[in-house]
């Protein structure tokens, strides 16, 4: 495990954890990855020291599952925008745990602001890594995109 | 009873940290919401305001330069303001209490940690 690899696992299972109470386990690196059409995008620029981004691809339930727990309150009284903004939040913590662990001790960094449904990253020169991850059986994952950001060692 | 403005561009953050506040005692606060530092410097000025609890990446106005509003306005300059941020780490953290911030706390804020940034301030 290398220390993306590390700082990614920490972030995602201790954020999730932490603020939905939810047990969330990695899955093997090359399993294949379910897509649905009911799956919610969000996407989150890393600005400085390096330049990178974060998206997390979510089923629209789980989203909403974590929201219940969240919001203390029903799924179905629960908008759409109030589902949107709690996956802003998710990967807002997810992308702070992930960079301060990954930088070292004390450097600063800076972090753009969540955006819902990004387009597909059409250029495939661009370097990225994909982790996913099962809470209960539904799946999620998260990518991290940039040559700078996956070679940090 | 406390007045209580909280500033983060996210609902449910505002919210997390309403309930937080609730739990550890302050239920029966005025608690303000504002989505981000120009609204929170709005809400501020309008009402006499015991506490600020603010996100540090915001549109219009991020948390830092709220900061620096309420640090450079003698009407406001004494209400403590905590910061609570995602992208945290010691030295961010000692630059704003330099600046002017009680305290900083990392998200996703819970009611203990909540609890222990503001036991002065609750006495």
């Amino acid at each position: 495990m290398d220390r993306c690899d590390q700082a990614i696992q920490h972030a995602v299972i201790d954020t999730l954890e932490n603020m939905a109470f939810v047990e969330v386990t990695p899955m093997e690196p090359n399993s294949t990855e379910t897509v649905s059409d009911q799956d919610m995008t969000v996407s989150l620029l890393i600005h400085n020291p390096i330049q990178g981004e974060l998206r997390i691809k979510m089923p629209h339930t789980v989203v909403a599952q974590i929201t219940e727990t969240v919001y203390g309150m029903p799924a179905e009284e629960l908008s759409e925008q109030i589902l949107h903004d709690n996956l802003g939040e998710v990967i807002n913590i997810i992308a702070g745990r992930f960079m301060t662990e990954l930088l070292s001790e004390g450097e600063m960094f800076q972090l753009g602001l969540p955006e819902l449904n990004p387009i597909d990253i059409a250029d495939a020169s661009i370097p990225s890594r994909t982790w996913r991850y099962q809470i209960d059986t539904a799946e999620f994952s998260v990518t991290v995109i940039g040559n700078k950001l996956l070679k940090i060692t | 009873m406390k007045r209580i403005v909280i500033a983060d561009d996210s609902a449910t953050a505002r919210m997390f940290i309403k309930r937080c506040l609730e739990i550890i005692g302050f239920s029966d606060a005025t608690l303000v919401e504002a989505a981000d530092g120009k609204e929170a410097l709005t809400k501020i000025k309008e009402a006499p305001t015991d506490l600020v609890i603010t996100d540090l990446n915001m549109p219009v106005m991020d948390g830092e330069t709220l900061i620096k509003w309420i640090v450079a306005n003698p009407k406001i300059n004494q209400v403590p303001v905590l910061v609570v941020t995602s992208a945290g780490n010691p030295a961010k953290e000692a630059e704003l209490l330099a600046l002017g911030a009680m305290a900083i706390l990392s998200k996703p804020v819970s009611p203990p940690a909540l609890l222990e940034k503001l036991e002065s301030f609750l006495s």
